[in-house]
Order: structure tokens, then sequence, then C-alpha cells
């Protein structure tokens, strides 16, 4: 049942506006105010103050959703849609869509929306969120309470639980990637906090790449899923795959690949990037540079689990591919496995955590792979609480110890910090698996369902010991991690005082001055952190009581509460076989915890050397971290840096910079040296070059006529005009308009002029018809007159004169005449 | 006895457009370089109506000229006034002493 609710918008909104107001808002604001004024907005109390609230705000915001969703129906969430971010109809309305053929017809009605959803499974997520979320800005109070960046750190956590809320409460793939990028911006900016160590500022930089790789994965996943379902969000996909047929789903193959499994793997390399999984975890142990209170919220508790709540969204369709499933399932428990072998060897606190945080994330990679998704997320619910703890007490140990992170250099401090050292147990004994502690309750759950899992076997991949192997996997895990983190309670807290001789003597312990005081006194740790310390133990205590197993014969409340959301555990066995198994993993954590106790209740001591001393070498390699760093360096980052080095070099330095940059310059500089001359300034040099190119152009337009002929218009300018009654002579009318020409006129035509040229005179161009005499015999003759301008233009016209009978003329004045007397002798 | 026609009027017309050309390309003082470009300008308005004179049909010939002749006394206002100015601040009516834009 979906109910609108835009209060749901509101568990967003107060992250980011605490976020905008700490970022820039309230020191603009104060720009306009008066000084005092202006001084109190920003002080480190507003700040501390605005950035708790925001998340507190949410929390509360969440509870009482939370509450309204224990007393609705199960399928009962809620829904805030902000906008409609992208929607594919308007492309298709405006013809710019081209999806069709590549995309189903679904993805031409897709509509990404800005929309939040409610439902049990984020409202898991969000209380987690923001809860510790909360927890962890109180602590950050005390934590960064004289750092110079008090403001830009605050700013930072509230957008970050602004991101972590949209990954989370997302309703749609797209938007969680959103928040997906958001985190991971906040985790680099984070990480980097002090980013005037270089080390630092390059610890944010290989968090931040190694994620984009996992990003990569990611937006592959998302754009194949909407080639292939045409859906982005949850219940689009979870129609599209319970309405399509199974056999349809599973035939769809992309070059000879399954497209569930290519759509897994894809969103399997997002998830294993953004939660430190093999082969993408080496950025983890890295990210300890930042602020302890940040590897707390971002690098255990919240973040790093984006991963697993992925997948747990996406179970409908990992479990169409028992093959995806397998691989999740094998990478993490190999990741457990993995990492907590290399936390024996630590000796940075914090790195301690930081592979201790990579093996439980595999714990829940490895639930989510068996299909044991509301295990998953019950791990992360209670790893989020004593990992939580666990790193804020090691924040108040580092604060102790004047920034010092060598756990070699500690020693004895149980005495010093009662508070810190009690609630660091409780955690660690929860972490280690302890009945009847949280962490007991929920790792047990994930190796019960590894080895009575049988979802992975459908696949064929894995033989069908393998969900024996990942328990075994799991098992040595749980071992390790009781044995590490015993190492670091042993080496911090008992023996003796190692550290250097100046901090040792700031230390002193509390006064006793009532019976309560050891639960609460403590000189090294300010309030603010003390109370968080203890509400987190107290968490990672009880945590695990609403999830108990149902060999215990009360209700799972958590698998029950989560039930609607995501598929159900498919597998078991008998209830012998799960108390046998859980025995087991006590005797493992038992054995761990005692291993440690041997060898790290006096440091350094006689059996731990031995130890040592036997394999130096295999001792060598843990201690490097199985120089994974290194192999990748030698493997990726260096040809990918000789490949950018030979783009530099090529590219960038030739090509770029020399051709087309200095090359450019210099053909505009040798341009300018050639033209400058003309540039003389002497004014009659430029009317010469002026008068020359005007020749030049002058000549280009008439060139093309030159060879033309001159194309003689014809105009009948000579008409027979008729016979002069009196003399017979034959009267030519001439009428050349315009100009004044000289005729000439040849009858025969023989080539001899009958009228000479310079005895008939220009005639005007009056336009008045002109007349010339001509004495012809009888006969028919030709007449050629040509009309001759000053200009050497002339014209031509043949006239036909027939002449009939005698020709009075012809017998008095010889041949012909004009005017006077042409031809006289 | 010479006939006076079309191509006397165009040699006239060239020759004096000739002598204005080479006058601005090869004199130095503006004042003569303003009064080669009239002579350049008149020697064109001489070939406008001698051209005009043969082909009378719609006098555009004389139209041109005098159009030519309007340009020109803009030209000869405008051309002196910048002699002027340039005089009052170079102390010289030159034309090689005015060359700040020299490349």
């Amino acid at each position: 049942m979906v109910e609108s609710n835009p209060y749901i918008a509101w568990i967003v909104g107060f992250p980011l506006l605490g976020a905008i107001l700490n970022g820039f808002l309230l020191s603009w604001i104060g720009k306009l105010l008066p000084r005092g004024t202006r001084a109190n907005l920003t002080a480190r109390s507003t700040v501390g103050l605005i950035a708790v609230l925001c998340v507190v705000f949410p929390f509360l915001i969440a509870l009482a959703a939370t509450i309204r969703l224990v007393g609705g129906s199960p399928g009962r969430e809620f829904i805030a849609v902000l906008w409609q971010w992208l929607p594919m109809a308007d492309l298709v309305d405006r013809g710019l869509y081209h999806g069709a053929g590549l995309f189903p017809p679904a993805a031409a009605d897709l509509s990404v929306a800005a929309g939040f959803v409610f439902d049990r499974l984020s409202a898991v997520m969000t209380l987690v969120v923001t809860g510790v979320g909360s927890l962890i800005h109180i602590y950050s109070i005390g934590y960064m309470g004289r750092d110079p960046g008090y403001r830009r750190y605050f700013t930072y956590l509230n957008l970050f639980v602004f991101s972590m809320l949209v990954l989370v409460l997302a309703d749609n793939m797209v938007l969680m990637f959103v928040g997906w990028e958001g985190v991971g911006l906040c985790s680099y900016l984070l990480i980097g906090f002090w980013f005037d160590k270089e080390a630092n500022a390059a610890a944010g930089k290989k968090a931040f790449v190694v994620n984009r790789i996992g990003d990569l994965g990611f937006i592959l996943g998302i754009l194949l899923l909407v080639g292939w379902l045409g859906a982005v969000d949850w219940n689009g996909l979870r129609e599209a795959v319970a309405s399509a047929d199974p056999d349809v789903l599973s035939a769809g193959t992309v070059m000879g690949t399954s497209v569930a499994f290519l759509a897994c793997m894809f969103l399997l390399i997002g998830a294993a990037g953004k939660s430190a999984q093999i082969p993408l975890f080496v950025w983890l142990p890295d990210a300890m540079a930042g602020p302890t209170p940040v590897s707390a919220l971002i690098h255990a508790a919240t973040m790093v689990t984006a991963g697993v709540y992925m997948i747990a969204r996406l179970d409908f369709l990992f479990l169409l591919s028992p093959t995806a499933m397998a691989v999740v399932a094998t990478v993490g428990a190999a990741t457990a496995l993995f990492a907590a072998t290399i936390g024996f060897a630590q000796t940075d606190i914090k790195r301690v955590l930081a592979y201790s945080t990579i093996s439980q994330l595999g714990y829940m990679f490895l639930a989510v792979g068996v299909g044991a998704f509301s295990a998953g997320i019950f791990h992360l619910f209670t790893h989020a609480f004593f990992k939580a703890c666990l790193f804020l007490c090691a924040g108040s140990v580092i604060h102790a110890m004047a920034d010092r992170q060598d756990i070699r250099e500690m020693g004895g401090l149980r005495r010093v910090m009662p508070v810190t050292h009690w609630t660091f147990l409780v955690a660690t004994l929860a972490i280690a698996g302890c009945p009847p502690l949280s962490g007991f309750f929920s790792k047990d759950e994930i190796l019960w369902t590894a080895f009575s899992g049988t979802a992975i076997l459908r696949s064929g991949l894995v033989p069908d010991f393998w969900p024996v192997v990942l328990w075994l996997a799991g098992l040595a895990a749980a071992g390790c991690t009781a044995f590490y983190m015993f190492r670091v309670y042993f080496l911090v807290f008992w023996g003796d005082s190692r550290a250097p001789q100046e901090v040792r003597s700031a230390l002193h312990a509390p006064e006793r001055r009532s019976a309560a005081s050891w639960l609460w006194n403590e000189p090294h740790t300010p309030v603010s952190m003390r109370f968080v310390l203890i509400v987190l133990g107290a968490c990672s205590a009880a945590a695990g009581l609403i999830g108990m197993p149902h060999v215990f014969h009360v209700p799972n409340l958590f698998q029950k509460w989560l039930a609607p959301s995501v598929a159900a555990f498919g597998g078991g066995g008998t209830a012998l076989e799960e108390w046998f198994l859980m025995g087991v993993s006590v005797l493992a954590a038992v054995l761990g915890a005692w291993t440690a106790w041997t060898f790290y209740r006096e440091y350094p001591s006689r059996q731990a050397q031995a130890v040592v001393g036997a394999a130096p070498r295999l001792y060598r390699l843990v201690l490097d971290k199985y120089r994974i760093d290194e192999a990748y360096g030698w493997s990726i980052v260096r040809p990918a840096r000789s490949i950018a080095f030979a783009c530099y070099e090529i590219v960038d330095r030739v090509l770029i910079d020399t051709i087309l940059v200095t090359g450019s310059a210099y053909a505009a500089s040798a341009a300018g040296a050639m033209f400058r001359r003309f540039q003389s300034g002497v004014i009659h040099r430029y009317a010469a070059v002026m008068a020359i190119g005007l020749a030049g152009a002058v000549l280009f337009v008439a060139k093309p006529f030159a060879s033309v002929p001159l194309v003689e218009r014809p105009i009948a300018f000579a008409t027979d005009g008729g016979r002069d009654p009196a003399t017979g002579e034959v009267l030519l009318r001439l009428a050349m308009p315009d100009a004044p020409y000289v005729y000439e006129v040849d009858a025969g035509p023989d080539g001899e002029l009958d009228v000479d040229p310079e005895a008939s005179p220009e005639r005007g161009p009056s336009g008045a018809a002109d007349t010339i005499r001509l004495c012809l015999p009888e006969g028919d003759h030709v007449v050629r007159v040509t009309a001759r301008s000053r200009f050497e233009m002339s014209q031509t016209i043949d006239l036909a004169v027939r002449v009939e009978g005698a020709v009075p003329c012809a017998a008095g004045a010889g041949e012909s005449g004009i005017g006077g007397g042409e031809g006289a002798p | 006895m010479l006939d006076v026609g079309l191509s006397h009027y165009l040699l006239l017309a060239a020759f004096v457009f000739t002598t204005g050309a080479v006058g601005f390309v090869w004199r130095r003082n503006a004042i003569i370089a303003l009064v080669s470009i009239e002579l350049m300008l008149n020697a064109s308005n001489i070939a406008l109506v001698a051209f005009n004179r043969y082909n009378p049909v719609d006098h555009a010939g004389q139209a041109f000229a005098l159009f030519v002749v309007a340009i020109a006394a803009a030209e000869a206002a405008v051309g002196l006034a910048i002699i002027v100015a340039v005089y009052r601040l170079r102390r010289s009516v030159r034309t090689d002493d005015v060359d700040a834009l020299k490349g």
C-alpha cells in the first residue's frame, strides 16, 4: 500500500539545509549584519548546533514514519515525489527520443522521478544513517572542537548525510546514483580534510579514483537494465521481472552471456567499489587519513554499506541469476577472510579497524550472495553500531595520545580512560561474536545461511560443497576477527604504557569520587564524546536482540520486519545443525580471543616474537598487506601512468603545445612581420598600393570580357528610301541613333566605296533621318552600308536595292553622287 | 581642323586623373594631397559629363557628376578639418609626419 507523504522529503531536506546554512548562507547573511551579530552566526556553537539539529530532525521524522509503518499493513510504504525529473515522454513528443530499437518499448514511457520511498528496508537504513549520524555529529563537536576547519567539516558532514539519504531513500536507480556520487564526493572531501598533508590528499584521490571504477560498473548496470527491462524505479523493475515469463527473462543474452548475470556483475562492480570488496578494497585503509568521526560515519557505518543495500534493493534481480549470486557470495567470503588476516599485523589502530570493516562488509556480501538479504542488512545494522563505537573509541584514544595512532606506543589505557575502555570492550566482544551481544546474532545468522543456503547451487558454477567452503571461510574470518580485535584491545588498554614520556606525563586517571565515576569520569574525553560512546556501546550490546535466531524460540523481529521488502531466504537445515554451527563459531571467537590474550597481554611478548620469528617472510607479507597496492601499482597504475606520460609528451607537449599553440602564434607573428612592412605610416605608399590594387581589380573585372567579340546590334539603321522622281537616284535613309557616325556606302559590293566618307559629313545624333543619294544603273544591287563611329566601332548592313527602268542620273553625272559631286573625276 | 569628340574629353579626363593620382602619391604636403584628390574627382566628372553628351538617354552622367561634386565638397571640408587638427597637433602638414599608426 503506497501512501504519499511529503514529510519524507524533509528527511533529505534538513541535512541539505544544514549544509547550505553552514556552508555559505549564514556567512553571507552575516555580512549584512552588524559586526557582533555576524560573529554569532558563524560561531562554533551555532555551526555545531545547526549541524546536529539538521541530522536529529530527520532522525525524528524517520522514527515517526517507522512507527507509522509498524502500525500499517506489511506492504505499506510512504512516497514523496518532488518532480518528474527525466520524462522520456517529453523526448518522444519532441522527436528527440532515439531509443526505439535500442530500448524496449516500455523505455519510451520511462519517467525518472525525483522521488523518495520510505519502506521497511529504507526505514532501517534511514534510521541507521540519521541515528548513528546524529551521534557522530554530537561526538564531532567535541572531537573537532579545536580544529580551524570546524565549519567546513560540519558542512561536508551534513552534505554527506544528505547524499547518503538520497541514496537510501531514492525510489529509482538514477536518483540513487546521484546519492551514490554525492557520498563519493563527500568521502573524497573528508578523507582529504587535512589536505595540507600530501598523503591525506593522495588518499582522497585514491578513494575517488577507485570508486569511479565502481561507478562505471553501476552506470553500465543501470543502462543495461533500461535496455533490458525498460525501467529504473524499484517498483517498475520488480513488476517487469515479476510479469515477464521466467524462461524469456533467462533467455535474454548479450554476446552469449545471460543479461541478468551481466547486469548483476556490473552492479556488483559498483557495489564492490563503494563497499570495498575484492578487488576494489584498496582505497578504504587509506581513507583512514580523514578525521576519525568521518571514518566512523562514512567508512564504517553508512557509505560503505551502500553496496550491500543496493544488492538487497535489487534482490529480485540478483535472484534471477544464481551465477551472479555465487560470485557475490564468493567475493564476500574471500574478502572477509582476506581482510581479516591483514588485520593481524597492522599497527595503526585505525587501519586495523579499516581492515575489520572490509572484512565485515565481506560478511554482508556473503549473506546477500547466498540469498539471505535480511541477514545481510541485519549485520549492516549491528555493524553500524559496534564499528562506529570502535572507531569513536579509537578517536578518543587518539585524542588522549596526542594524535598518535600506533598501537605499539599505547598500552595501559584502561585505568586512564575507563569509559573508552568499557565501551571498546563491549564493541570488541560484539564484533568478535560473543553471545549475547549484537555481533553474535548477526554474524551467526550469516554463517548459518552460508552453510545452509541453496540459492547459489542452482547456478552450476560452484560445486555442491561450496556452501561449506563459504562457511569455513566465514568461520575462519570470525576467528581472525576475534584475534585481531582483542590484539588491539590488549595492546591499547592492557600492559604498561609505552607512550613517549611527554604523552605519558599528560595522562592522568580520573578521580574516584563516587561508585559510578568509572562509568562517566574521564578527563581526556569531552562530555559530548563520552555520551556518544556510552550510547553506541549500549546499542552494540543490545541491538542484536531484535534478530535472534529461530532456534531460541523467540520471534526474529528484524527478519519479520524486512519480510515485505526483501526476498525470503531459501534453504535451511535442522535445529541441531544450527546449534552446532553456533557452538563452533563461538568456539572460534574464544580461540581467537585467547590467542590474542596469550600473545598481547604484554608487549612485546615472547610468544608473539616466536611466531613471527618462525615465518618472518610470511609476517612481512602480511605486514605489507600482501603487497596488493604494489601489485596494482605495477599492473595497472604504472602502465596507466606510462600511457598518460606518453599522451602528455606526444599529444600535449608536441601536438598541442608546440604545433597548435606555439605554431599558430609563430604563424601569426610571421604573418605580422610580413604585413607590418606595409604599415609604413607613409600615406603615399598606401595610396600607391591602393592604386595598384585598384588597377588589379579593374583588370580582374575587365579581363574576362577582353576576348568576347562585340556583338552588333541588328539595327536597321539604313533603309531603302525610294527614288528621287527627278533624277532617279536611289535614296538611302539613315537613322543611326545617339552618336555621330560616318557612313561608307559600297554598292556591289566590290570593295570600292561608292560614296566618299570624307565627303560625307558626320551625321549628328539628332535622331532625324538623313538621306544619302546614290546613282545606280538599272538592275538588282546589293548596297553595303557601314556606319563608323569615332571610337572604332562600326556596324554594317546589306540592302537589296532594285532599280527599274532607265536612270536619268546615269546619263548626266557619271555614276553616283551624294550631296555635292561625289565620285566626280 | 580638329574635331573635338568623345575621345578628347576622355583623354583630358585621363590626364587630369593621372595628374591627381601622381600628385597624391608624390607630394608630401597634405593640402596638395587634398587638391590632388579634387583633381581626380573632377577628372571623373569630366568623363561622366562627356559620356552623357554622347549617351544622353537618362542623363545619368550628369546626375552622377552632381553627386561627385557634392561628395567632393564634403570630402574637402572633412579633409581640411583633419589637416587643421593635424597641424595643431604636429605643427606640420607634411603627410610623412603623421605616421602614428606605423607598424
